[in-house]
């Protein structure tokens, strides 16, 4: 073959390798409301910066026929481009390659450009649309879901991991994307669970639809696996660009510096009026975030599960920062469960990859109840105690309002490690709110005044008074130096901004050991 | 900043070539935009303190 032929020969192969499954399969996917995986590739990255690896892999197996048929990049594609000029690895199955399923070569293929994502320190970006494991090759399937785990895990805390489900993602291979850091779905035509609706109706006759069981809402809403959920394709992309803009580039990074816009010493008139008078009422804590940071720009993660807990990542004159507060619009701030674990590996992923932690505080306590006692709030809770007091970034804490009993402690207190802790004139840092503690104090003192046939109530007022008046305020905790200053609302974003480059050299030299033992 | 009396085009020339000196002594105006903080040695120590390197061993991973 002459060179000039084998150049033309390269580019046929190449043509071929470009388009798998022909027009028809292109065709088919689209039918389905998806994209094809290079269309998702040219959404994700910047125009022209991807670089395919591996486009002239094929598999080796035998058997059923499948020798017959052997696709250029056996259904996976792989490569590196950048997002914002920032290097970024990838792999994007083709479901109209074998429904997208996962072989040896496949495996291989993803294990490769994840080995390469961990030692060139980039983030690593799957999309994801598999059928599941091909049944032809049996055991080497499994091994290779296995062999892309054992990755996951290594590379956990090391570089950035996030999953994009883009079509089924079922059985074991759900496991990869639930160790990766964020997981993004798309409405309709995402869906991730261990067993589908058949084997459920099966084992369990409950009946239940594909988006019910394992779709977007569901997993946003209500299990908490994903913490994204899309209207379509391109928007989900177009999150994971954004998301991207905070985080660094792996552990030994800082966070993404953006020269700010917005005036460090900004003072938010609003913010003085935000906290109703009323303690029972509540207060949007997403509002008071957005007053705050840098161009009022806060971008909420998991917005839909455990809402009485809102996390984010936002800038603060240009730093950027892992936000976490308690919502009273939502069961009144309270933590439970589902609000313990979310704020947990929100916080542990902020510690991993150098970004400062900042919490907005209004917390009347733990959730009461059988529920939430057996569901073990006991270990769910003290994750997030875990995860605050382990962390070794910055960590800084306003208390807008409630401060109640352990809750105050676990929400980024000074005896757990913060660094910078302030309160507004409206904190009330006590051991549990006035009412309740007066029928304790008080107990006595009530009865008496029932079995002399006064007005319990007027006394019970009286009383919640006097304690407010003594125990309801930031000042007892100042006199401490349990917060470090008491400041008005309005002056919390240039506090803020001073305690955060005040702490960006923070250095703890914390007891050498393996790792700790987090309550799981 | 004003300059007075308005400088001529060859003194305008001079004044931005000192400054545009002066910028490349300090590595340029747009070498690295970051706060001072992201240089420090004291932060880069503490991030490879945090997991596990030695501090002045920039090689290991």
């Amino acid at each position: 073959m002459s060179t000039s032929d084998a150049e033309k020969h390269l580019e046929e192969l190449r043509a071929e390798a470009m388009n798998p499954s022909g027009d028809a399969g292109v065709e088919r996917q689209h039918a389905r409301g998806k994209l094809t995986a290079r269309e998702r590739i040219d959404l994700l990255l910047d125009p022209g910066s991807f670089v395919e690896l591996d486009m002239f892999t094929r598999h080796r197996a035998t058997g059923f026929g499948i020798e017959e048929n052997r696709p250029w990049g056996d259904g996976v594609i792989t490569g590196h481009g950048t997002v914002d000029g920032r290097r970024v690895f990838v792999f994007s199955q083709d479901f109209t390659v074998f429904g997208g399923s996962l072989g040896e070569v496949f495996a291989e293929k993803i294990c490769k450009v994840m080995d390469m994502a961990v030692r060139m320190g980039c983030p690593i970006i799957g999309l994801n649309d598999s059928g599941g494991a091909r049944i032809q090759e049996g055991v080497v399937s499994l091994g290779g879901y296995a062999d892309i785990f054992y990755r996951n895990v290594q590379a956990s805390g090391v570089i950035p991991q996030i999953s994009v489900i883009l079509g089924p993602c079922a059985g074991g291979a759900v496991y990869s994307p639930a160790i990766t850091d964020f997981i993004f779905m798309v409405k309709q035509t995402s869906h991730m669970f261990i067993t589908g609706p058949d084997v459920i109706k099966t084992v369990t006759g409950e009946d239940v639809t594909m988006e019910e069981l394992g779709g977007a809402l569901s997993h946003a809403m209500k299990s908490g696996v994903c913490q994204f959920a899309a209207e379509d394709e391109e928007s989900c992309l177009d999150d994971v660009r954004h998301l991207l803009s905070f985080i660094p580039q792996n552990n030994l990074d800082g966070a993404p510096y953006e020269v700010p816009s917005d005036d460090p010493e900004r003072r938010e008139p609003e913010l003085h009026v935000i906290v109703p008078d009323n303690p029972n009422k509540p207060y949007d804590m997403k509002h008071v975030m957005e007053l705050v940071f840098d161009d009022g720009e806060f971008m909420e993660i998991a917005p839909l599960y455990a809402q009485n807990l809102v996390i984010g990542f936002a800038r603060l004159n240009g730093h950027s920062v892992g936000v976490i507060g308690n919502q009273p619009k939502a069961l009144a701030g309270v933590l439970d469960i589902d609000a313990s674990i979310k704020g947990a590996r929100f916080i542990r992923f902020c510690d991993a990859f150098n970004i400062p932690i900042i919490s907005f505080v209004d917390v009347p306590g733990f959730l009461p109840g059988t529920s939430q006692e057996y569901g073990g709030i006991i270990l769910h809770g003290a994750k997030l105690l875990y995860a605050y007091a382990e962390a070794t970034v910055p960590k800084i804490t306003v208390i807008t309002r409630k401060a109640y009993g352990g809750a105050y402690d676990v929400m980024n207190s000074k005896h757990i490690g913060a660094d910078f802790n302030a309160a507004w004139p409206s904190a009330e840092i006590a051991v549990m709110g006035a009412d309740g503690a007066v029928n304790i104090i008080h107990r006595g003192d009530l009865k008496a005044v029932a079995d002399e046939g006064g007005d319990v109530e007027a006394r019970r007022a009286e009383l919640i008074e006097e304690y407010k008046e003594r125990f309801a305020n930031p000042y007892l905790a100042a006199e401490r130096g349990y917060v470090d200053d008491v400041i008005q609302p309005e002056d919390t974003r240039p506090w803020l901004v001073k305690a955060l480059e005040a702490s960006l050299t923070k250095r703890v030299d914390g007891p050498k050991r393996k790792h700790g033992n987090i309550p799981l | 900043m004003q300059v007075s009396p308005a400088p001529s085009p060859h003194e305008a020339a001079a004044i931005a070539a000192a400054v545009q000196a002066l910028f490349s002594a300090r590595g340029g105006v747009d070498a690295d935009p970051r706060p001072a903080a992201y240089r420090s040695a004291w932060r880069r120590a503490a991030i490879r303190e945090g997991v596990g390197l030695p501090t002045d061993d920039t090689r290991s991973r």
